[in-house]
């Protein structure tokens, strides 16, 4: 075990699955001698040179067509968006060739593709460079969608993803960059996809989170434990495959739900997950399950403003005790 | 537009019937000819449909009570009508499956509750207030039906008095019996038919003289009869073949197949057979009417629909009355010989048990042959001994001589 920050366990797999397999090789904008504005692709070019590490021009639909390209001819490309704001750029990239190039050709075209890159709050990053679109890629067949919590979470899915021969959507948060926390040493160590990580068991409200939330929703559990009430924290860490066996397991349990997340509110992937749970275990419920989620509003630049759209630890906490008819 | 719905009579004996499970709830439509409730008399459980449309206001009759024929077991109307209203207001009652004063009633129950009616809204706020409607979260059923609590008795702590599953664990934690022995008994409501079964079992022994004949019939003729029939593709039980000896042996005894009232003895030139039929509820006596002029192929055919209709509860009530002389048998459940208890106000009954191929001794031989056992209960009061030996002998001869049936 090291003790790692998230953007050092992210630059490690890099370069331990450089190191393991030539095919793969990372692009993006100003990831070679910068290392990336965050840091993910340090000094990598010294040890795996330009080639591998390339710098591209500001045109991300050119540069993930690229690399749908790359991974159709049997490279293993890794795409870094400086923000996943920019997934919009390459949109028709994504979602229409990369999301479904194997599907159209009957399978006959592998596509070990990962675009990774970060979103989220917590710089005053604005409107445009601030925002959480990981629901938008759940919505559409055909990617596989991971969104790592913890530096751990970040290097074992990560392997994942690399070694995946489908393509895969990998949101970091800006916000948890700095975080550290230990991290495996063996160079084959991976978490699979579609496995929720129960960050913390309880008995009386289940609280879905995901990457920043996964944080505050168990600092929102410490909170209502003083309080007499004991919250079960899960992560689901992938959207797609999605783990909704371990989610509908707890709310069985405890009878009660509520998802968070930094995704807008309205349509967010907790709309999708309060809908399954409902479907699977409506006998269960004591409440309806309660979403938290950006205000439909786009995200302010004021820091101040930023919180003020945004759920708080509070908040999770006065949800968790709403859904069990505590004021 | 109230009605008040009265327990119906389900056969000319019936005087009080259960009701056994109501299928709607007080405050829900109801529809005229779906089913409305389920009941027990003594003779029958039956399903009776609802009489009329409406909303099921109020229950009376809850479920496992007793009403007598004709008396008001719930009440149907409006939404928010009060059922009190109607039930003072209106002598005429609409019972279920039998319309036929039905319309005049109607008539009258709208003339007789327009006036109160009309002030109802006055006094209360809404009509849907009065309606009730309960509200409970999934889990606080869930958890209510896992702990066996009525939830709709309790008061909801939840937001609008929503009923929530801490009023469900409140209740539960309430209601948990203290600790007991180890041993743990469990008390059982009383079916109608059970009462029934235990009351006229106790009349019978209480008040007839009963006494008992047995003796060993070889069936070795029977057993060939039945083999002929069934290689021509006839198939009747050798239960089929004791009845048509029986109705046989009882038009040459009338005795046996009379009743005895505190005047008179009563014969009967006909022959009415029962036959005892052990059902998932209980003991019943389905009847095979004229079974004195019916050949061994109609008893048979009779027999097994009624014993089969017995088993899926549809027998009409007539169906299980009129019977002049019963027969029970307990030879499929290796029973060789046992004594019945007479079905009053019959003179007798028949036990049978199981056939069996056992040593018998003919012409000072040992051989082999398929006995089985008869045994008579009957009233001393009507049948002497020495008659009801010829009778049981007789039966016995049919037997061991089917030609004689000719």
């Amino acid at each position: 075990m090291s003790i790692k920050t998230y953007a050092t366990a992210i630059r490690d797999v890099l370069a331990e699955e450089m190191r393991r397999d030539e095919r793969v090789f990372v692009m993006g904008e100003d990831v070679e001698t910068l290392g990336g504005i965050f840091g993910c692709t340090r000094d990598l070019y010294k040890e795996f040179g330009t080639e591998r590490i390339r710098n591209t021009p500001i045109s991300e639909a050119s540069f993930v067509g690229v690399g749908l390209g790359a991974a159709c001819a049997g490279m293993r490309p890794v795409v870094e968006l400086m923000y996943m704001d920019f997934t919009y750029v390459a949109m028709d990239q994504i979602l229409n060739q990369v999301a479904k190039t194997r599907y159209i050709f009957g399978g006959n075209a592998k596509i070990p593709l990962v675009i990774r890159g970060q979103e989220g709050i917590g710089r005053g990053n604005a409107a445009t460079h601030s925002q959480s679109v990981e629901t938008i890629f759940m919505h559409f067949p055909g990617l596989k969608v991971v969104c790592p919590s913890t530096p751990a979470d970040a290097a074992g899915l990560l392997r994942t993803a690399i070694r995946d021969d489908n393509p895969v959507m990998f949101f970091e948060h800006k916000a948890l960059y700095s975080q550290k926390g230990e991290v495996p040493d063996d160079p084959e160590f991976s978490l699979p996809f579609g496995k929720c990580d129960v960050k913390r068991p309880g008995t009386d409200v289940t609280i879905v989170a995901n990457l920043l939330y996964v944080g505050r929703a168990l600092k929102a559990a410490e909170e209502l434990e003083k309080q007499g009430i004991s919250a079960e924290v899960i992560d689901p860490r992938t959207l797609v495959p999605l783990d909704m066996d371990t989610i509908t397991a707890s709310v069985k349990k405890t009878g009660r739900l509520v998802v968070v997340h930094e995704a807008h509110r309205t349509a967010g992937w907790g709309a999708e997950i309060a809908a399954q749970v409902t479907e699977e275990a409506f006998p269960y419920l004591d409440a309806p399950p309660v979403r938290l989620g950006a205000a439909p509003c786009p995200l302010p630049f004021n820091l101040g403003l930023e919180n003020a759209a945004t759920p708080q630890v509070e908040d999770i906490v006065r949800a968790a005790k709403s859904v069990l008819y505590k004021a | 537009m109230g009605e008040i719905i009265i327990m119906p009579k389900q056969g000319l004996q019936m005087t009080e019937g259960m009701i056994t499970s109501w299928l709607a709830a007080e405050g829900q439509e109801i529809k005229e000819g779906e089913p409305l409730f389920e009941m027990e008399t003594d003779k029958l459980a039956i399903t009776i449909d609802a009489p009329c449309s409406g909303t099921l206001l109020k229950i009376l009759c809850q479920e496992d009570e007793i009403a007598e024929v004709a008396s008001p077991i719930a009440v149907v109307g409006e939404p928010g009508e009060n059922y009190e209203d109607i039930l003072a207001g209106n002598p005429g009652a609409k019972a279920p499956a039998d319309s036929a004063e039905s319309a005049g009633s109607a008539a009258n129950t709208t003339d007789s509750v327009s006036e109160p009616a009309a002030e109802i809204p006055a006094s209360k706020a809404s009509p849907e207030t009065s309606q009730e409607r309960i509200f409970s979260s999934p889990r606080a059923r869930t958890t209510a039906q896992e702990k066996g609590i009525d939830y709709r008795a309790l008061e909801g702590s939840g937001p609008d008095g929503l009923i929530i599953e801490r009023d469900v664990l409140k209740a539960a934690a309430q209601a948990a019996p203290s600790k007991g022995a180890e041993g743990k008994t469990r008390q059982i409501p009383i079916t109608n038919m059970r009462r029934i079964i235990a009351r006229r079992m106790l009349d019978s022994l209480g008040t007839l003289a009963q006494a008992s004949h047995r003796l060993t019939v070889d069936m070795s003729e029977a057993v060939r009869l039945r083999e002929q029939l069934k290689a021509r593709d006839i198939k009747v039980s050798y239960n089929d073949i004791v009845i048509r000896c029986t109705a046989k042996a009882l038009t040459e005894f009338p005795m046996m197949n009379a009743t005895m009232d505190d005047s008179f003895i009563t014969v009967r030139d006909y022959v009415n057979i029962g036959v005892a039929v052990a059902t998932e509820q209980g003991l019943l006596v389905p009847v095979i009417q004229d079974a004195h002029l019916l050949s061994l192929q109609e008893i048979s055919r009779r027999s097994q629909d009624l014993s089969s209709r017995a088993k899926e509860n549809r027998l009409m009530p007539d169906e299980l009355t009129g019977g002049t002389f019963t027969i029970s048998n307990l030879g499929m459940y290796d029973i060789e010989s046992f004594t019945a208890i007479i079905n009053k106000p019959e003179a007798g009954i028949l036990a049978v048990g199981k056939m069996e191929k056992k040593p018998a001794v003919r012409n000072d031989e040992l051989v082999i042959r398929p006995l089985m056992q008869l045994s008579l209960t009957y009233d001393h009061r009507i049948v002497d001994g020495a008659p009801a030996a010829l009778f049981l002998r007789r039966i016995k001869e049919l037997l061991e001589n089917p030609g004689l049936l000719l």
